[in-house]
């Protein structure tokens, strides 16, 4: 009986030494695939992260990339020779035409990523990127758009996870409220123009403005933000224009070209166009036959 | 029983052994268990409520808060589309944790109750952390946001400012004269006067000119006042004109001066000015422009010019005149432009005529550039033609009759021979020198002299001229040419030991002529005793043009005692030479002025710095070593003295019944413009310097300015403006048109090429004369007018935080003060000043303007060296609003537990 007492004692110690093995087995087993989890979770949310942020670096960078060409458009007194080789050199040098401007110190694209290179850096993840596209274009003709095609790769310190993906993103900078070059230029920098969206086409009214401050219009005849940058006067899908107050140069000492359009891209670069004068609109107005159906009260052009 | 009792108790104690063996297990496992791992939903709920605080966009969320801001406008636009997430964040940098706060429950209040929620950016507690601590489990998400930084604004303004000119600005109109504009009563065109001009906004109208005589003006037939004239030459008078300001009219205005005497009825240059305020500024045009003659009733005689700042490309000339023409004269009337007739009307009472390129053989168009002299007039009438002016003066001629002065000067005839001739008397011999005047060296021999005592022989033939008899003959050659002008007068001094022969200033030549014949040389050389004698002798008895010619063969050896004192004392120191130059400078200062000549084979250097000293300037200093020279620089000296005291006038006697007029005339030209015009970002900046009160005159330039085009005045009066030059270049000269002034024009405006002038220090120089040769100064009234370029990078602000603008006062190196509101709308009570740099730090606009002005601040003195005070400029100002920064990136973390 004693032994019986004994083996029974002995044999509960064993099965509850054997319950507490399999016990700490288990949990270790938790919490290997937890941690193995929460590694997966931490990588994918820093992924997560990256493409939410990097709209925002692009955003910030771009913008201030536009504001820095038109920076030097003015400060040079020359238009930008390429308006997507002098973004790529802002955004990625923080330079136009080589020269540093103080809007795009520490702002530049790759000041972005370097930071965030940093930060993942510090919490021992390998970030490697490669941009592929990076680019100004101009998808409408309120916003200057700035697209980047980039593929990257970020993996955990022991390489053992990872993700190798491509961010394909594309920011709007609206340009209502920058200043449009191509009247700086073409006043001898004496006439700030500030894009500003008119609320119609009424031409007595676009004409009203522009002994003040010209507003704008869409028009397909008339060259986009983007092209005033680097002073192209073709015509685009997302052109914008203007009338040009001839007396408001007049002003500032600057010859009135008389007998041009009163269109701004006509007015600036001296294309001959057949123009018309309108009844009830100034002396000075002329408009081209091409943009009559542009514009409303441009019914009676008999004058 | 018993057995049954020990059953019981042992298999009671086995069981509570069992049930503590257990219990210890549990202990053991509970305890070796992860005691902090959370369930699986909390890292769940994390990343949940971080992915869509991060997907739901600002105006997507019911957040009441978020509405109301938006509806308050305390979000923009812009923000309507970023997530909730950066919009807490934004907050966060804002510190406006107490809305954020607010934001987090609205958008985790369907959130169970049993899960705890704590918010933080970049590790600072933003919500629900006072609780955290409590938190059973705690499970973590996080989001990145670039862009913000505690405290830091997320989006700011950057400035841009420059200059421009204003709208509304004042400006001012001309009408010209010539450098002589006559005979007669004369009118010109005030034009293209701008529409909307009325009395209200005429600051002043008036008239600058130099006139002869008293004269009465007109605008538009009405009466401005009568004025005298000034009475010395050369001068511009300053008559002020407002009383006709009511008269002036939009367009075309006529201004008349009507004098009464018909010989000094001119303007010696000049220009009528009104200045106004206007909408409606004109722009030059560039490539062509048209010179207008003035409307003379009278007597046509016109001396002008105009300026071509470029190649000259086409001419148009219309010129209609009518004249009263005295039975049996003839008359001619010309135009010259450069050196070329253009124009000749033979005997004509009256002509309109226009002529264009192809009745311009006679002119070279590519010769023709800057300013052309053009001259009108009429020849061949019965008048007596061109004036002679004298003006009365003065002149002393001091000669040196030391003993050096009979040595030999040169060995052109005529001759004086020299030599020793021994002739005996009883026993003894005896030598004696003897001259005589010979024909040629050669006949320097033998006893050529003649006469007693006969030589027994001869020697040391010596066959020259003698200084003073070459000095002799040049003061003969001097007094001879003085006194041609019939109210000069000559004085003579002749000195060694001391004054050895004077004549007081006199016009009776024959009294000259034998004094000078009477000079023998002998003795030391007392220079100042003839200087201080000859002052004397001015103070005396003239009030005129004085000059003083002094000649010396040496050294200086006799001391004056000062002023008063031609006696002298012998002292072969240095202090004679002192006492001398003292002597010529006392000379200058009482308004004499002192030619010296020195002149021999044997001058030392030392003596001749003495002798340069005594001269005014070293221009009235000449110097030869060759004495048959004297007479020359004699020649010379005098000529320009007469020139200064002698000259042609342009006035012209008419002869009876004579009269002509000019109406309606003009000239227009087109031509390449070589003006370089202002490029961008440079600001036009005139500049006007004072009075030049000399003819040599320094203008400085500023390092960042440049000189467009520049235009120099000449009041020449009834002379010619002869010369101009800028930094050793001549600009214009009159001589290059030929030496008959009369048939030149004379230009009232020089223009100077903007690209002769350089940075610093430019030396301009201007010249009157009448004759080639013959210069007679300028007017001290000359000015310089320069349109210049500043170069200005327009200054666009780093971003800051704010864009409100300032009040400016902006300290100009003149002392005076340039105010003026950036941006022009700005009304708030904020002052800024430039020179001791107040100004927000922080405000995109004060950042540009403090950069704008610092760009004018060429010494970095706190004062700007372009005075804005006096330019027509305003500042134009633009802001770019929601600049985002590039801060961060910042950590936005969510923790959530139960």
């Amino acid at each position: 009986m004693n032994n019986k007492g004994f083996i029974f004692t002995m044999l509960s110690i064993f099965i509850t030494g054997i319950i507490i093995v399999f016990a700490l087995i288990s949990y270790e087993t938790i919490d290997i695939g937890q941690h193995a989890l929460r590694e997966a979770n931490t990588l994918k949310m820093l992924v997560d992260n990256l493409e939410n942020d990097v709209s925002r670096g692009l955003y910030i960078t771009s913008f201030r990339t536009l504001i820095g060409q038109i920076e030097r458009i003015v400060t040079s007194g020359v238009f930008l020779n390429s308006t997507q080789e002098s973004f790529i050199e802002g955004m990625l040098n923080g330079t136009i035409d080589g020269h540093s401007l103080e809007m795009l110190e520490n702002a530049t694209f790759n000041d972005w990523l370097t930071k965030i290179t940093s930060l993942l850096e510090e919490k021992s993840y390998t970030f490697n990127y490669n941009i592929l596209i990076l680019e100004q274009i101009q998808e409408d003709p309120w916003h200057v758009s700035s697209r980047l095609l980039m593929n990257y790769t970020l993996s955990t310190p022991d390489s053992e996870r990872g993700y190798n993906r491509i961010i394909n993103i594309t920011e709007k900078v609206r340009i209502i409220g920058l200043e449009d070059p191509s009247y700086y230029i073409h006043s001898y920098g004496r006439i700030i123009n500030v894009v500003n969206k008119s609320t119609n086409n009424d031409i007595l009214y676009l004409i009203d403005q522009s002994y003040g401050a010209s507003r704008y219009i869409e028009s397909n005849l008339s060259p986009s933000y983007l092209q005033r940058l680097q002073g192209d006067s073709n015509p685009s899908d997302y052109g914008i224009e203007s009338i040009v107050g001839g007396q408001r140069f007049k002003d500032q000492g600057i010859i009135e070209y008389d007998g041009r359009s009163s269109v701004d891209a006509l007015y600036f670069y001296d294309t001959m166009s057949t123009v018309q004068c309108v009844d009830g609109a100034p002396d000075w107005f002329r408009i081209d036959v091409d943009r009559i159906p542009l514009y409303s009260n441009l019914e009676n052009t008999s004058c | 029983m018993e057995v049954k009792k020990r059953k019981g108790f042992f298999f009671s104690t086995d069981a509570l052994l069992a049930l503590g063996i257990f219990v210890i297990a549990l202990i053991l496992l509970l305890q070796l268990r992860p005691a902090s791992a959370p369930s699986f939903k909390e890292p769940i709920i994390a990343d949940d409520i971080i992915m869509a605080l991060s997907a739901i966009r600002v105006n997507e969320t019911s957040s009441p808060t978020v509405k109301n801001m938006i509806s308050a406008q305390e979000i923009r636009p812009e923000q309507l589309g970023i997530s909730i997430a950066e919009l807490l964040a934004e907050l966060w940098s804002e510190d406006n944790t107490i809305i954020a706060e607010q934001i987090i429950i609205e958008v985790t209040s369907t959130l169970s109750s049993k899960y705890q929620v704590a918010f933080s950016v970049n590790q600072d507690d933003l919500f629900g952390f006072s609780e955290e601590d409590s938190l059973r489990t705690v499970a973590l998400g996080t989001r990145i946001v670039t862009g913000i930084n505690r405290s830091q604004p997320t989006r700011g303004y950057s400035a841009h400012i420059q200059f421009s000119l204003p709208k509304n600005r004042t400006t001012s109109s001309f009408a010209y004269f010539g450098g002589f504009s006559g005979q007669g009563d004369l009118e010109v065109m005030l034009r293209d006067l701008p529409s909307d001009l009325d009395s209200s906004n005429i600051i002043s109208l008036s008239m600058e000119a130099a006139i002869s005589q008293e004269v009465t003006i007109f605008v538009n037939n009405n009466v401005c006042g009568t004025f005298p004239a000034e009475p010395l030459s050369k001068r511009s008078q300053y008559f002020n004109l407002s009383s006709c300001i009511p008269a002036l009219l939009p367009g075309y205005n006529r201004v008349r001066l009507s004098f009464e005497e018909l010989e000094t009825a001119f303007v010696g240059g000049g220009f009528v000015q009104v200045k106004y305020t206007t909408n409606e500024i004109a722009v030059p045009t560039v490539g062509q422009g048209t010179y207008h003659f003035p409307d003379i009733y009278g007597i046509i005689n016109v001396y002008d010019s105009i300026t071509i700042p470029g190649n000259l490309t086409s001419l148009e000339i219309y010129l209609e005149y009518d004249a009263l023409i005295p039975p049996n004269v003839e008359t001619t009337y010309f135009l010259n432009i450069g050196n070329a007739t253009v124009y000749s009307g033979t005997n004509m009472t009256s002509e309109s005529v226009t002529l264009t390129d192809a009745d311009f053989s006679m002119l070279d168009y590519s010769s023709m550039s800057g300013t052309i002299p053009i001259r009108m007039g009429i020849e061949g009438v019965n008048y007596s033609g061109y004036v002679t002016v004298d003006n009365p003066s003065d002149t002393i001629i001091i000669t040196d009759l030391s003993g050096s002065m009979a040595w030999c000067g040169d060995t052109e005839p005529p001759l004086t021979c020299t030599y020793d001739c021994r002739y005996q008397m009883w026993f003894w011999q005896f030598t004696t020198e003897k001259s005589c005047q010979v024909e040629s060296v050669d006949a320097c021999a033998g006893d050529v002299c003649g006469g007693t005592p006969t030589c027994t022989s001869t020697s040391n033939h010596d066959a020259c001229r003698p200084r003073v008899e070459i000095a002799k003959e040049a003061a003969l050659i001097a007094q001879d040419l003085i006194l041609t002008n019939e109210l000069a007068r000559v004085g003579l001094i002749a000195y060694s030991t001391g004054i050895v022969s004077e004549l007081g200033l006199t016009d009776n030549q024959t009294a000259v002529v034998n004094e000078i014949e009477s000079y023998e040389a002998g003795g030391w050389t007392c220079m100042c005793c003839g200087i201080y004698r000859a002052v004397d002798m001015y103070s005396k008895v003239s009030e005129n043009h004085s000059y003083m010619i002094i000649l010396s063969d040496g050294e200086v050896n006799y001391r004056c005692d000062g002023p008063g004192s031609y006696t002298g004392v012998l002292d072969l120191s240095p202090a004679s030479a002192q006492s001398t130059v003292e002597a010529g400078q006392y000379a200058c200062e009482n308004n004499i002025s002192v030619f010296v000549i020195a002149a021999g084979p044997d001058l030392e250097p030392e003596w001749t710095e003495t002798l340069k000293e005594v001269a005014c300037d070293e221009s009235m200093y000449f110097e030869t070593s060759d004495f048959s020279e004297l007479s020359s620089i004699y020649e010379n000296v005098t000529r320009e003295i007469l020139s200064r005291t002698t000259y042609t006038s342009q006035i012209v006697h008419p002869g009876e019944g004579l009269a002509s007029n000019l109406t309606n005339s003009y000239i227009t030209y087109h031509y390449e413009s070589n003006i370089n015009p202002l490029s961008i970002n440079e600001i036009p900046i005139t500049k006007r310097t004072s009075k030049l009160n000399y003819c040599n005159a320094s203008v400085l330039l500023n390092p960042n300015l440049r000189v467009i085009e520049s235009y120099i005045t000449s009041y020449s009066d009834e002379h010619w403006t002869s010369l101009v030059g800028i930094n050793d270049q001549t600009v214009f000269n009159i001589s290059n048109y030929g030496s008959n002034f009369n048939l030149i024009g004379d230009p009232f405006i020089v223009g100077i090429p903007g690209d002769l002038f350089s940075h610093g220090n430019n030396s301009i120089a201007v010249l009157t004369g009448s004759a080639p040769g013959n210069e007679t100064g300028c007017s001290p009234d000359n000015i310089i007018v320069l349109s210049t370029a500043v170069s200005i990078i327009p200054p666009i602000s780093p971003v800051a935080s704010k864009a409100e603008g300032c009040h400016w006062h902006v300290l100009q190196e003149n002392l005076e003060s340039f105010e003026t509101s950036i941006p022009s709308y700005y009304s708030g009570s904020k002052n800024c000043y430039y020179h001791n740099s107040t100004y927000d730090i922080d405000d995109a606009y004060d950042i540009s303007a403090y950069s704008l002005f610092s760009q004018l601040d060429i010494d970095n003195n706190g004062m700007i060296d372009i005075y804005l005070t006096e330019q027509a400029l305003t500042v134009e100002s633009i802001v770019v609003e929601n600049v985002p920064s590039l801060w961060g990136p910042a950590i936005f973390e969510v923790k959530v537990g139960r």
